[in-house]
């Protein structure tokens, strides 16, 4: 089974996180720029400047690199994802180590449309984030339909 | 027989109330005797017709002693354990009602504890451990006997965890796979425990009664071999792996790590140099008594630490019975635990920085429950020669394999050339980071760069030699760590790491949960990777690093790991 490619939808929610963490951080340094302007300090507006554009340039851009980048794959056997940005992961769970798969959708993820889901090993969790709602339904239920069969043929012996 | 079904429900021995109380009493009784005058005043306002006052002055801690009292007994009498049904049922029927069941197919580890207390009274604990990961890090089930009856109920659990794999293999496995016995054959319970027996303080009768497993008829009886087992002293059982004295010394001195050495040699430098001035300038001769004593009282945490250590393996012997491997060890508070073979899920040789030295490294295996030292695996060989490992984990173990060292691939060159290159960089953004922060302190106090920097020379150059030595201690590390790794794929994957000691993980590809994998620029344009892989194990041990190798090592090991679904 090839890879898949998240819906276009992935950027805007992406972008969005993105955006609202720069303006986050942009709050936090301002602050501390304002803090220190009262002490006189003249070099701190130009770092400042330098974080600033470093940051927005960052978040403008990550998520465009990030689409590109992830991709995913719900075989009969195993899970595979791959994104990241400057650090690339890949993460390989066989189905039959699945304990749980859960389904979520946070605020910004129900704006666009999309939800992540997360199945847990006995090893951990691992999330696929950005997939359209219908499509993660019918994953999680095969990835169900999948794990019983697993339980039932090793009952069976 | 058929359909009967065996209930045995035991408490803890009455003991334990003492051992988990007497701490607080202790605590309370000293509080007593330190406030004497109270008590006289309690009897004041008692003659002077004070009654709360005076009862709550003279009898606020014995009335608090009670209560705790009184409170640890009604919690000891309501807490249960039953075996039924294939099931461990931990049952406490306090304030907060509490009902743990435990399939006896989930039981990972049995193990049996004694302290110096226990040792005294003549009980002993028996601990259950599953494989559940929400509990790896702690005992599940713990539960205080005599010992004797400690050593019939382990037995009497190996037995049911017995029965259910033969069971799980079919109706028939039941009769054909129980070695030369005959059907109908009568089942008996593993040492003794009568019917419905709830255990308290008293005996439990010798006799064993007639027990059918689960509901089943009664048809299997007792392993011969299982027979052996249930002697209670480990003098009449032949271990497979027993350690003298001498070994064991050799372990103990071996595997303390060299902190401690350095420590111990630091600390005695400084003892004699204190009594060398303590002779010259003190007059008083008790004065310099107190310096020595306060000096061996320094010395004393690090020699308790090593004594204890051996103490913990003293008589520390090991054997292999079908799938289960039994130990036992120690003096003052001795173990005994089992761990079935299938439910390891790696095998670790661990060096220490001496033991690397000697050539010598003990073996633990990983599986989930244990607490304390045991958290990050158990112990099954204690430190030895290589050869002698592999000669006794062919014994103890031989489902792992333990690698020749010369089968370690190590990683390529450029890994430790990108680790000092990340180094280098690293100390460049302190250093520039430090600049910058210079420039803006003088601008917070309004002085020039030339004023500032205006730094004595000798200072300037023991900061520079300091930063020199801190990044030739960096690097070293980053050496040391490079020339500890090493990966082999075979039927196990086997990785080696550390940096003063090491640590060789062999696990089965079976074992894995999943694989993460992650590259970052510098990695990707050198053409490495590096992950972990996670195990069903305690927290600590749940996570095992990779570490950083050519990416082609990466796709050979998620091949092998998908042939194994």
């Amino acid at each position: 089974m090839d890879y898949q490619k998240l819906s276009r939808k992935a950027i805007g929610c992406m972008l969005v996180n993105e955006i609202l963490l720069s303006v986050v951080l942009t709050g936090v340094l301002a602050g501390a720029v304002f803090g220190l302007d009262k002490i006189e300090v003249k070099i701190m507006p130009v770092i400042f400047w330098l974080i600033l554009a470093f940051v927005w340039c960052v978040s403008l851009a990550a998520p465009f690199v990030r689409y590109e980048r992830y991709r995913y794959r719900f075989s009969e056997e195993d899970i595979s994802v791959r994104e990241g940005f400057l650090w690339i992961h890949r993460d390989i769970v066989p189905i039959e180590r699945l304990h749980k798969v859960a389904l979520e959708s946070g605020p910004i993820d129900r704006i666009f449309g999309l939800s992540k889901v997360i199945v847990t090993t006995a090893g951990g969790d691992v999330t696929i984030r950005f997939i359209e709602l219908p499509v993660a339904e019918q994953i999680v239920d095969r990835l169900k339909k999948r794990i019983n069969q697993y339980a039932v043929s090793k009952r069976e012996g | 027989m058929e359909g009967q079904e065996e209930i045995i429900k035991m408490r803890n021995h009455i003991t334990s109330v003492i051992e988990e109380t007497w701490g607080i009493v202790l605590v309370l009784i000293c509080i007593v005797l330190g406030n004497g005058d109270s008590f006289e005043l309690g009897l004041e306002l008692l003659r002077t017709g004070n009654i709360i006052e005076g009862f709550l002055a003279v009898g606020g801690i014995s009335i608090l002693l009670l209560i705790i009292c009184l409170w640890r007994i009604n919690r000891w009498y309501r807490t249960t354990l039953t075996l039924k049904e294939g099931n461990v049922i931990y049952e406490r029927r306090t304030l907060n009602r509490y009902v743990n069941n435990i399939a006896v197919a989930n039981i990972s580890n049995i193990n049996l504890e004694q302290n110096i207390f226990e040792r005294i009274v003549g009980t002993c604990k028996v601990k259950l451990d599953t494989n559940s990961l929400s509990t790896a890090n702690q005992t599940d089930l713990q539960i205080v006997l005599k010992k004797r009856d400690a050593e019939r109920v382990k037995q009497l659990l190996l037995q049911m965890i017995r029965e259910n794999e033969v069971t799980e293999q079919g109706e028939n496995g039941l009769y054909e796979t129980a070695e030369g016995l005959a059907e109908n054959q009568v089942y008996r319970a593993a040492g003794g425990l009568a019917e419905n027996q709830v255990h308290g303080a008293a005996e439990i009768p010798a006799e064993a009664p007639v027990h059918a497993a689960a509901g089943r008829s009664s048809s299997v009886g007792l392993n011969p071999l299982l027979e052996n087992h249930l002697a209670l002293d480990d003098d009449r059982v032949d271990f497979d792996i027993v350690y003298s004295t001498k070994d064991i010394v050799k372990n103990c001195l071996v595997t303390t790590y060299i902190s401690m050495w350095i420590l111990a040699a630091v600390v005695c430098v400084g003892i004699v140099l204190m009594i060398v001035e303590a002779l010259i300038e003190e007059d008083n001769i008790w004065d310099v008594i107190g310096v020595i004593l306060f000096q061996i009282m320094l010395e004393g945490t690090w020699l308790t630490t090593l004594v204890k250590r051996g103490l913990q393996d003293f008589k520390f012997r090991a054997r292999r019975d079908g799938d289960k491997i039994y130990v036992s060890c120690g003096l003052l508070k001795k173990k005994k635990y089992t761990v079935p073979v299938d439910k390891i899920n790696a095998v670790t040789v661990e060096y220490t920085f001496l033991g690397r030295l000697c050539k010598r490294g003990y073996v633990k295996v990983i599986n989930v429950g244990g607490e304390g030292e045991d958290v990050d695996g158990m112990k099954i060989l204690l430190a030895d020669s290589y050869g002698e490992l592999e000669r006794k984990m062919k014994v103890l173990l031989p489902e792992f394999d333990l690698p020749e060292p010369s089968m370690l691939k190590k990683p390529p060159l450029r890994v430790l050339w990108l680790s000092l290159g990340k180094l280098a960089l690293l100390f460049a953004i302190v250093i520039g980071g430090m600049f910058l922060g210079i420039s803006a302190g003088g601008a917070i106090f309004d002085l020039t760069m030339e004023e500032l920097t205006d730094i004595p020379a000798n200072t300037l150059l023991y900061c520079c030699f300091g930063g020199l030595v801190l990044f030739l201690v960096l690097a070293g590390i980053c050496l040391l760590h490079y020339l500890s790794a090493g990966i082999y794929q075979g039927d196990n994957l086997m990785l080696s790491r550390g940096i003063l000691k090491k640590k060789i993980l062999t696990i089965n590809y079976q074992r894995i949960q999943y694989i993460h994998i992650s590259q970052g620029l510098a990695e990707r344009m050198a053409g490495l990777s590096r992950g972990y892989f996670t195990i069903l194990a305690s927290a600590m041990s749940q996570t095992q690093d990779i570490g950083c190798f050519g990416g082609e090592e990466f796709e050979e090991m998620a091949e092998r790991f998908r042939q194994t679904y």
